[in-house]
């Protein structure tokens, strides 16, 4: 028994083309521009952050006099609250997460398992424009009387709640990330339902590209976890509305007595898959690009999709590490330094499967394996320094400073970031029918990865001699005085990586409409999305494909006609 | 090479509606596990010195759903059976049967404003007042499906029919157990 995809007809007006489409590549679409919009907020906020810090007391050159009159253009202590709470959660809920996983997986999803459309393209459309809402909301939370929400991406009770943080920004920002919860799981659903029911036929899982992996495994996480998180701001939202004493306890509460650590432990059960969430895409993504561009079959492919997978299994039960200063007891924290640590081990495996890729292949330095190789770099960094916050001993010196910081950057903001780079570079051709520049693509990746290494190494170096995060004049304490020029550096580093977008934004819009005409399989590779013209038709394929072999079939002695790769639908050579 | 066996493969609404019902039960799993967090910190329940509330109302919203899930699936027996009648009556009965928890719901918060648990006073109050209010959110959700159903004699035999019928009862019976466990462990023990 097979079943029909919910059928829509070509759409022929300017709105049920590029507003309400139902058309899964359309949606890829407004999400990456979506999540494009909110990259440009999210940088700018990084850069206002990183000059209150470098230059604490000057006012921000050419923006600043505008976004401040009152202070003559110097940010003042609470907005910089306002703008590091914003920046997080607008770089990971408002960026990454729209790019990642609502662009690139609603447009690589049905294209790499040879589908014509999502399983329930209603469901997708309504997933985006519900999206579009939280993001209305989040950015009206600027406007209201208070400013925005101010305590911290984590909204920490007593920082969020009314207590800690009046007026109604945070209130919009708890229901701005509740209906974005609303939103991702209904991306989830339709995700986790196209994998399993519309694979093209002969295709086993173990035949899908591993960024659909990557994909599937990011979206089970977002609908098992994401009610969580729901829960945690919908009880914060009766808290601050309705008067409840969820989250508040001791003085804090009129009478009776919440815990503040609740919300922690709410958070973080949802907050440690998130980060899985975010770095699972890349992951899919970069496995499949080193062997695309090394030019041989991914290295121990299974292994890799297993251990992802058990990661995503050991990512449940790890979310204690969070809380390592919350009083746990020893024994719990030993539990759980324990659970962390195993992650180790499938990431070792990855790891290596990704250099056993890349052991004697004849790579091709193309822009996305030069963004993909940056990430098995920053990923290995960002992995490595994590052992040192699993850590309960070290933890307890290292938490909340600037070393944590810069960890999580490099695995989540680095990471992520090169790897969104990668797959926009490596499926522009397919979304929009043109290439775009190599020798641009390059310039951005080499200013991108010294100016991001600068940033983050400086924070973990910074973080390490104490300084901690959050603060908004640290060199008020003595001791850290001497740390400014390591902050200026910082800065400059930031400076640097923020004018070396320049370049891509360029490159991506001249591309847009003066590219180079993209042909069929520009990166000579084998998965299904290549088989096609570029930009593929409307309903994708005229006839399902048949899958006859695996995504990484490269450099096989028997393949003819100079050809080193093969498609996924002709019969294994 | 790995052979997809489409005979067994569930459809995709099936497979999309188990999602979401793992996303439901990791809803309310949170709400019970910050529950149990807040009453194993007490060394008195209720604390405070509240009294615990009347069983009267919660009495009434436990037969009312208990009985509303009974007459659904004695519903979808008879849609089965094509009896058109008995499976009109059953239906109607099921959705008063909804309408009747959520009014002995609103009369258990407006017994507990009485009896002075008011929403803010205090962390026993707030659990009471915060947990239903999700769930009757739900159950208006549920009730809303129901409305869903009320086409069923034009359907006989589709299969899509069908499948609504299964997801708006397995939801239904969802809420039914969850306020059978908040019964148990907010107002009975």
């Amino acid at each position: 028994m097979t079943y029909a995809h919910g059928k829509h007809a070509a759409p022929t007006t300017f709105l049920s083309k590029y507003v309400f489409s139902y058309d899964h590549k359309v949606i890829g679409k407004q999400f990456l521009w979506y999540g494009i919009f909110f990259l440009g907020i999210g940088g700018m906020m990084a850069l206002l952050i990183r000059w209150t810090l470098a230059f604490p007391g000057e006012a921000f050159p050419v923006l600043g006099p505008l976004l401040f009159p009152y202070t003559d253009g110097v940010v003042p202590p609470d907005t910089y609250s306002m703008l590091f709470t914003l920046h997080g959660t607008i770089m990971i809920f408002f960026a990454i997460t729209p790019i990642l996983i609502g662009a690139f997986g609603n447009y690589c999803i049905p294209l790499m398992i040879g589908a014509r459309d999502m399983a329930f393209p209603l469901f997708n459309m309504l997933s985006f424009h519900i999206a579009v809402i939280s993001g209305v909301l989040l950015l009206a939370s600027l406007f209201t009387p208070m400013g925005g929400a101010a305590g911290g991406w984590t909204s920490y009770p007593t920082l969020s709640t009314l207590v800690g943080s009046p007026g109604s920004g945070q209130t919009l920002w708890c229901l701005s990330i509740f209906v974005l919860g609303v939103s991702s799981t209904m991306g989830a659903v339709n995700y986790i339902t196209t994998v399993i029911c519309f694979r093209a036929p002969g295709m086993g899982y173990f035949d899908m590209p591993l960024t659909i992996w990557g994909l599937w495994l990011t979206a089970i996480l977002n609908a098992i976890f994401l009610p969580v998180l729901g829960a945690g701001v919908m009880l914060l939202t009766f808290d601050r509305v309705f008067g409840t004493t969820f989250f508040l306890a001791g003085a804090a509460a009129t009478s009776g007595s919440g815990d503040p650590i609740l919300f922690q432990h709410v958070f973080w059960i949802f907050g440690h898959p998130e980060v899985y969430i975010l770095i699972l895409p890349a992951w899919g993504m970069v496995s499949d690009f080193l062997s695309f561009f090394a030019r041989k079959p991914a290295f121990g492919a299974k292994a890799t999709a297993l251990s992802m997978t058990t990661i995503t299994i050991l990512s449940t039960l790890v979310y204690g590490h969070h809380m390592f200063t919350t009083q746990m007891s020893p024994l719990l924290t030993q539990t759980f330094m324990t659970l962390t640590m195993t992650i180790s081990i499938p990431s070792a495996i990855l790891f290596a499967n990704w250099l056993g890729t890349l052991y004697k292949g004849s790579i091709r330095f193309d822009s996305p394996m030069l963004f993909s190789l940056g990430v098995v770099f920053v990923f290995g960094l960002g992995g490595l320094t994590g052992l040192y916050l699993g850590t309960v001993s070290t933890d307890l010196y290292l938490h909340d400073t600037y070393f944590v910081v810069g960890h999580f950057h490099y695995t989540m903001a680095a990471s992520v970031l090169l790897g969104g780079f990668a797959g926009t570079y490596f499926w522009f051709p397919k979304m929009f029918g043109r290439m775009m520049d190599e020798k641009l693509a390059k310039i951005h990746f080499w200013i991108t990865m010294i100016g991001l290494n600068g940033v983050f190494m400086g924070m973990m170096v910074v973080g390490f001699a104490g300084m901690h995060r959050r603060l908004y004049n640290p060199f008020v304490y003595e001791f850290l005085e001497k740390l400014i020029p390591i902050n200026k550096f910082i800065t400059y580093s930031a400076l640097l990586m923020g004018v070396g977008q320049l370049p891509f934004v360029w490159n991506f819009v001249y591309s847009l409409y003066k590219g180079k005409k993209a042909p069929q399989n520009p990166w000579e590779v084998g998965t299904l999305e290549w088989t096609i013209p570029s930009p593929p038709i409307h309903y994708n394929f005229e006839e399902i494909p048949t899958v006859k072999c695996g995504p990484h079939e490269f450099g096989n002695p028997n393949l003819k006609d100079g050809r080193d790769f093969q498609y996924q639908t002709e019969e294994l050579v | 090479m790995q052979k997809i066996s489409t005979q067994d493969m569930k459809h995709p609404k099936e497979i999309a509606f188990t999602i979401l019902m793992v996303s439901w039960v990791m809803l309310f799993a949170s709400l019970f596990l910050s529950y149990a967090l807040l009453r194993f910190k007490e060394t008195n329940w209720p604390p405070m010195g509240f009294e615990s509330v009347s069983l009267l109302w919660p009495w009434v919203s436990t037969i009312s759903i208990l009985l509303s899930s009974y007459f659904l699936h004695a519903f979808s027996k008879f849609y089965d059976l094509k009896n058109i009648k008995k499976a009109n009556k059953n239906l109607v009965i099921t959705f008063l049967l909804g309408l009747v928890f959520l009014v002995s719901q609103k009369m258990l918060w407006s017994h507990m404003n009485e009896v002075g648990l008011v929403v803010s006073s205090g962390i026993f109050s707030s659990i009471l007042h915060g947990f239903t209010w999700v769930h009757a959110a739900h159950i208006v959700m549920g009730l809303i499906g129901l409305c869903f159903l009320r086409k069923f004699y034009n359907n006989f035999g589709d299969e899509s029919f069908q499948l609504r019928i299964k997801h708006v009862s397995h939801f239904w019976h969802f809420l039914d157990i969850v306020w059978i466990l908040m019964f148990l462990t907010m107002f009975l023990f």
